[in-house]
């Protein structure tokens, strides 16, 4: 039997309190002035799970009112309403410091508190529709999808994924001038969900729906171990990032995820925190255990590779295991009894959220593999500004510029921009940082391209420096 | 049933053995695969005019307008994507899948 959805909420009538967009602005800036999500002065942010830089005194100029398109979704905006939406969903898990509660326990009472709580649950749905609205665009379901359709749609899948012998990024990695690099940069992408592994999954079992209930929490008791501690996958995952001289705590490395990777983490927090997109998550999460079986045989190899026998890869092993068997138990357990005692109107939503997981992980493959290209790239983008400046100079139409006078250590939290973009040094000694403990150094006279969409930050060296940020579009017209 | 991919950028029509299939949208969001015969007496629906307004397509063999929800309901299960389409269709019996003419292999298991 199909079901009848509800209208779109675009076709429903406008109640001023849920779509009032100023109202939400306001609610948005107010939630930024909180000093945890304020710019900080390092790169990395040490055993406080409480403090993520947003930057919040740009929220006043973005437009959140129009759902991203597909080709926005790395740029700057974009940027900013994953780390904002993250930090709301978070603020519905239990994180802790290791160390040191005491001095932390302002930070987590404000985290907490009344007053982000309110705002938070005011912006987080406007950040959602921005971020995931086009995926109704992007992806389209449609004709009279039955159980043996589906089941057919989905063992092609399978059949597909068993065949497959890529990974996109065990690829980038490999093919990196910096492999060691690539592969830190990769591990601390997927940190940023696996350290908090199954949180969103955790979201999904409370109520009461009968045996499909039971069967989610199975597969989320292998995810936490059964208990045990040190085999719960984000312990073996802390092991790995240790391993490699990586810090294990969640969110070390907040100023250093992609855009695509912290839109990856949001959605599945999406399908999981609106109940109502319960059967979405059950397409997603089968989409996720399969396709996480050969990618993580593939991580696993690769990270021995690049670092040796000493890389701890019980983790990349363990699910390379144990998601044969949740991709069985999605598909057995959960998809068919769900169609079953349901009705085959449900199917449409389950295939859109495999589509939605399999799409979105497409966009974050490629992006880290753009970062790794662009990083690795760094003499060449820095040997190209003299002559893009010189070129600037001597030209009647000038692209936009803008000047920065920095002291020493100021540091310009990690962000993106939506044209290519010339950074040139005027005096002083700029560090120009493309990823974790990866920068090159820029002095009078020089500069570098900052490609579209590629995450960067610089921190000052010198007393003072002066610097100049050219908006030129396309760096390719200013070469000639 | 066979799982087919296809570029919709280049194909919208689908053929799987004597049943065959042709690409509708009203919005260019939603698409549709539905069946190219009229439910009528067999005409060649892909061949007539499509009044998005109405929500109809008009047969050109009898005129008749047959509704759009209609033919939604025997649709055949389709997704969408930038780029790329899958279509569910219905076992060929050993006859070959075609789009717009070219044969093409249906996924393997």
């Amino acid at each position: 039997m199909q079901h009848k959805k509800r209208p779109r909420s675009d076709e429903r009538p406008k109640i001023p309190a849920v779509d009032d967009y100023d109202f939400f602005a306001r609610c948005l800036e107010e939630f930024g002035e909180s000093n945890l999500f304020a710019d900080i002065e390092t790169w990395l942010v040490e055993d406080n799970p409480y403090r993520r830089p947003l930057r919040p005194h740009v929220f006043k100029y973005l437009d959140f009112g129009k759902p991203l398109a597909r080709e926005e979704l790395l740029t700057y905006t974009s940027l900013t309403a994953c780390r904002t939406l993250l930090t709301i969903y978070e603020s519905d898990f239990i994180l802790l410091p290791r160390r040191d509660l005491a001095s932390k326990r302002a930070d987590l009472d404000e985290f907490y508190g009344r007053r982000a709580q309110v705002l938070g649950a005011i912006v987080r749905p406007w950040l959602e529709s921005y971020l995931f609205g086009f995926l109704d665009d992007a992806i389209s379901i449609s004709g009279r999808w039955t159980l043996s359709s589906m089941r057919e749609y989905f063992e092609s899948f399978v059949a597909e994924e068993r065949r497959r012998s890529d990974c996109s990024m065990a690829t980038a990695i490999l093919t990196s001038d910096n492999p060691q690099h690539a592969a830190r940069t990769c591990l601390v992408q997927l940190a940023g969900d696996f350290l908090l592994e199954s949180s969103a999954m955790g979201r999904n079992v409370g109520g009461s729906y009968g045996p499909l209930q039971s069967e989610m929490f199975k597969i989320l008791i292998d995810e936490l171990g059964y208990g045990v501690h040190r085999t719960r996958h984000s312990s073996l995952y802390e092991a790995t990032m240790e391993s490699v001289g990586l810090a294990s705590m969640p969110h070390t490395y907040w100023q250093f995820y992609l855009t695509s990777s912290l839109l990856l983490n949001n959605y599945y927090n999406y399908v999981c925190r609106n109940h109502g997109r319960f059967f979405r998550y059950i397409g997603a999460l089968f989409q996720a255990e399969t396709g996480f079986i050969e990618m993580c045989r593939r991580m696993a190899d690769t990270l021995r590779k690049v670092f040796g026998p000493g890389v701890d890869v019980r983790y990349f092993q363990e699910h390379a295991h144990i998601d044969q068997h949740h991709s069985r138990m999605v598909f057995d357990k959960m998809i068919l009894p769900a169609v079953e005692m349901f009705g085959e109107g449900i199917i449409p939503d389950i295939v859109r959220g495999f589509e939605e997981g399999k799409f979105l992980t497409g966009i974050a493959n490629q992006d880290f593999l753009d970062q790794v290209v662009w990083s690795d790239g760094s003499a060449h983008w820095k040997l190209l500004a003299p002559a893009i400046h010189r070129n600037i100079e001597q030209s009647r139409e000038k692209p936009k510029v803008q000047r920065f006078i920095e002291p020493r250590g100021e540091l310009s939290v990690t962000h993106v921009h939506d044209g290519d973009e010339l950074c040139f040094i005027q005096s002083g000694i700029m560090r120009f940082v493309t990823g974790h403990e990866r920068s090159v150094l820029l002095h009078a006279g020089e500069g570098t391209v900052i490609r579209r969409n590629r995450l960067h930050g610089a921190i000052i060296e010198s007393e003072e420096c002066t610097y100049d940020i050219h908006s030129i579009g396309d760096y390719e017209q200013w070469l000639s | 049933m066979a799982v087919v991919t296809f570029d919709p950028g280049h194909a919208r029509f689908v053929k799987a053995g004597s049943r065959s299939f042709f690409l509708s949208t009203t919005d260019g969001r939603v698409f549709h695969l539905l069946r190219t015969t009229c439910p009528h007496r067999g005409g060649p629906l892909h061949l007539g005019q499509l009044d998005a307004s109405r929500g109809v397509i008009r047969c050109p063999w009898h005129d008749n307008d047959i509704p759009l929800r209609c033919l939604e309901r025997d649709a055949a299960p389709l997704v969408m994507r930038p780029g790329s389409a899958t279509a569910v269709l219905p076992d060929p019996g050993g006859e070959p899948i075609t789009v717009d003419g070219r044969l093409i292999l249906a996924t393997q298991r």
